[in-house]
């Protein structure tokens, strides 16, 4: 179970990139106030999501959906509020960036150490994965001759089969054709039957429509609504005619 | 996930063997670099100190290595270090990861590179005719010291360098005015004042170096004492360099 309350998170930012020289700051004080800027990225945000349930997160860009996926896999604590995340914080994930000077193999590896898992136990998740990726033919090639399309569907391949308790999915790990989009779908959903937690940020309002038992819409940080898919998706399109 | 559980060490270990394999890749020698940097700097020196600053000194070619191959691990250890959180940006910014194993890894590569060097040193000794003397026990104690100073060292310039710009550029003029006031090509000058000797023993480098070369060239243990005030002082300062990461790293990753 997750679940967030009252939970806000500002960053301060440095007015200009001067400022983050040594010198710069000895010069006018480490701790000048008037040097800094807050923004509030997510304000006071209640949520509640089940285990066996898809979480939808929508809202125009800046509202604050990645940020909340960050407090959620633990790489951001929030300035305010309380959470609590139910499930290994270590097989959270949003999205992969793969090391482009290593090998398809060895980033699968790698990524697998930093989830928590060893070379024994990827080597049994490694077929699963270079099949649902697709990526037979370019198991020993760099990481960098993958295509954007090629590195989606590898970390979504990725995460997948890493996933422990909760599966933090980010808009483009949905990305590449109808036909790998239509896999990624059922797989989601054959998660949700694992009582696992799925949670997905997403701009793609039919993906989230098609997958989603409760929506979240965000805008500049704050919760506009909260609840059934569809409502939610109506209030989000309403927002944007607006 | 806490240090020494074992999915820490299993992801260390695969963090390090990717900035191993990584760091000369795509150069025409490769890792031939790694290994090529000492002995070229120790040719140099050799060639520019031995007649002057060697004179009176036994086998002053491996006196010469030992410092050589010890700065060049601080060196390039803090460097590595220095760089490792920047360099893992985009990670660290999408997947919950241990911090310290970011920093730990790119050092321990550079450690491996540096036993390699010794390794070298070592056939260096036997080819010279030197030999090694069961005061060779000794060295894993030295070579524990100093990788727990390079860590140290880099847990905290890798935070501030996300903080302060120059970071980098700073700790490089440090580097430099430690490499000429430590004894890396030369004896520890006898005729200085006492204030000005217990500064210059102050540098835990020198003490380093002391205990190797003492170790290899006299063939003697180092004192027991000695090595373990050091030892004491380099926890000292590990618990602190470790503590100020715990305090700055959440403010890091948010400024990456």
């Amino acid at each position: 179970m997750i679940k967030f309350s009252q939970v806000s998170k500002k960053f301060t930012i440095p007015p200009s990139r001067n400022s983050h020289t040594l010198f710069r700051a000895i010069s006018r004080g480490m701790n000048n106030p008037s040097a800094r800027k807050t923004i509030l990225a997510l304000d006071k945000v209640d949520l509640c999501i089940s285990r066996g349930e898809i979480l939808g997160i929508i809202g125009p860009n800046g509202s604050g959906k990645s940020t909340l996926l960050r407090i959620i896999a633990g790489i951001y604590k929030p300035t305010s509020g309380v959470f609590q995340v139910e499930g290994a914080a270590s097989s959270l994930q949003i999205k992969i960036s793969f090391f482009p000077d290593l090998s398809i193999k060895e980033n699968i590896f790698l990524f697998g150490a930093i989830r928590g898992f060893n070379r024994k136990e990827m080597g049994r998740r490694f077929d699963k994965i270079i099949n649902l990726s697709g990526l037979n033919e370019f198991v020993n090639a760099e990481a960098r001759v993958l295509s954007e399309g090629m590195g989606d569907r590898l970390a979504f391949a990725v995460s997948v089969e890493t996933a422990r308790d909760i599966l933090l999915l980010d808009e483009l790990a949905l990305a590449g054709d109808s036909k790998f989009r239509g896999k990624c779908c059922k797989i989601v959903l054959q998660l949700k039957k694992e009582q696992k937690i799925v949670i997905l940020a997403s701009h793609d309002l039919e993906v989230v429509s098609e997958l989603c038992d409760n929506t979240l819409l965000l805008n500049k940080g704050k919760v506009i609504a909260f609840g059934k898919t569809k409502e939610v998706v109506n209030r989000y399109l309403k927002l944007l005619e607006t | 996930m806490k240090i020494f559980d074992r999915k820490y060490i299993n992801l260390v270990r695969e963090l390090t063997f990717f900035n191993f394999k990584s760091r000369d890749q795509g150069t025409v020698l490769g890792f031939a670099w790694t290994l090529l940097h000492p002995f070229l700097m120790l040719t140099i020196l050799y060639m520019l100190f031995s007649k002057r600053l060697g004179r009176g000194i036994d086998h002053y070619e491996i006196y010469l290595l030992i410092g050589i191959i010890q700065w060049n691990f601080l060196s390039t250890g803090t460097n590595e270090g220095l760089k490792s959180i920047l360099n893992s940006r985009s990670v660290l910014r999408n997947v919950y990861i241990a911090r310290t194993a970011v920093v730990l890894s790119p050092v321990l590569s550079v450690f491996l590179s540096f036993l390699l060097e010794l390794l070298i040193l070592g056939g260096f000794i036997l080819f010279s005719g030197l030999g090694f003397s069961p005061a060779v026990l000794f060295l894993p104690f030295v070579i524990l010291i100093q990788l727990l100073l390079v860590i140290s060292i880099s847990l905290v310039l890798s935070c501030l360098n996300v903080y302060f710009k120059d970071t980098g550029h700073i700790w490089n003029i440090l580097l430099k005015i430690g490499f000429f006031t430590t004894p890396v090509f030369y004896t520890i000058p006898m005729f200085i004042s006492k204030a000005k000797m217990n500064a210059y023993f102050m540098n835990p480098m020198t003490q380093l170096m002391i205990f190797m070369r003492q170790i290899i060239l006299s063939k003697t243990p180092p004192s027991l004492v000695n090595m373990l005030l050091v030892f004491l002082a380099v926890l000292i300062v590990l618990a602190a360099c470790y503590s100020i990461f715990k305090r700055l790293e959440d403010g890091v990753i948010e400024r990456i």
